[in-house]
């Protein structure tokens, strides 16, 4: 029973777990960074098969090489045409937002309509991507324009 | 005999001479000061880059911050803590993805360089004094 105690009390047994519990942190942090590399190059990849069909036929537009964030925007309103908006992302990269039932808009404190967006509002939006290349918003904010 | 033999070893035991166990402990300690002044000189540069890395490392921080747009997303967690618990899915995936990964990395090994030479630093300045004084 001594000779049990001593193994699991010795450096050997330390070193043992620490390097296993350094694996297993490891491993975690590289199943996160597959799910959310997974996540983005997904609406990456909509983002560009559904490119024509959500903001027209563009001649000469530059190549695709950046994978645009997939759960947000932030930008201003280029254009909108309910229950859909075009923000132009921080990289310039366009981002059309669908605006659902359960979309919360808020500006200040207040809760607005769709209807009070505007075309050059600086907004920020939380959502889930979906198939088609677009975003289903679950937050705008309108904020300031900042200061660059 | 074995009485004898005793004092005979005893009486021919080496006496070393009277100045040898100061120079030996001299050379020691001469030996010590040097590898501590060594040291001391590598961790103070080291800590010094470092420090002197981390003013344009903190600039690119700061900058790819705001560029990506992290800073917004991280201050709906403030204005909009109550949507921000609900979607917190979304809400996680969006600020994952706008960390600027490159700079914060860089920012952070700066940042242990230089706090693994500070220390080690303060510790060879406390040697050097121990040194210096077992030497007195």
């Amino acid at each position: 029973m001594e000779d049990i105690k001593k193994v699991f009390e010795s450096k050997v047994s330390f070193k043992i777990l620490f390097t296993i519990g350094v694996a297993i942190v490891a491993l975690l942090i590289f199943c996160l960074g597959v799910m959310v590399g997974f996540h983005r190059a997904s609406f990456g990849r909509a983002w560009e098969e559904n490119y024509e069909r959500n903001f027209g036929l563009m001649p000469g537009r530059p190549p695709f090489d950046n994978f645009p964030n997939a759960s947000g925007a932030i930008g201003k309103i280029i254009k909108i045409t309910l229950p859909t908006m075009i923000v132009e992302d921080k990289n310039n990269t366009e981002k059309v937002i669908l605006i659902k039932d359960d979309t919360r808009i808020q500006e200040m404190r207040e809760n607005i309509a769709e209807r009070d967006l505007k075309i050059d509002d600086f907004v920020v939006v939380i959502g889930t991507p979906d198939a088609q290349g677009q975003i289903e918003a679950k937050l705008i904010r309108i904020m300031p324009i900042p200061i660059n | 005999m074995k009485d004898k033999i005793t004092t005979i070893f005893q009486k021919a035991a080496y006496s070393p001479e009277p100045e040898l166990a100061l120079a030996v402990w001299s050379s020691v300690i001469a030996q010590e000061r040097k590898q501590t002044r060594l040291k001391l000189w590598a961790f103070g540069f080291t800590g010094l880059a470092s420090l002197t890395g981390l003013v344009p490392a903190f600039k690119i921080l700061f900058t790819d911050l705001s560029q990506s747009g992290f800073y917004e997303y991280f201050s709906l967690l403030f204005s909009d803590t109550g949507s921000v618990v609900t979607y917190w899915k979304e809400f996680s995936f969006s600020l994952a993805e706008a960390l600027p990964v490159i700079s914060t990395i860089l920012t952070l090994s700066l940042l242990f360089v230089c706090f693994l030479s500070l220390k080690y630093l303060m510790k060879q300045i406390i040697r050097s004094q121990l040194t210096f004084n077992a030497a007195l």
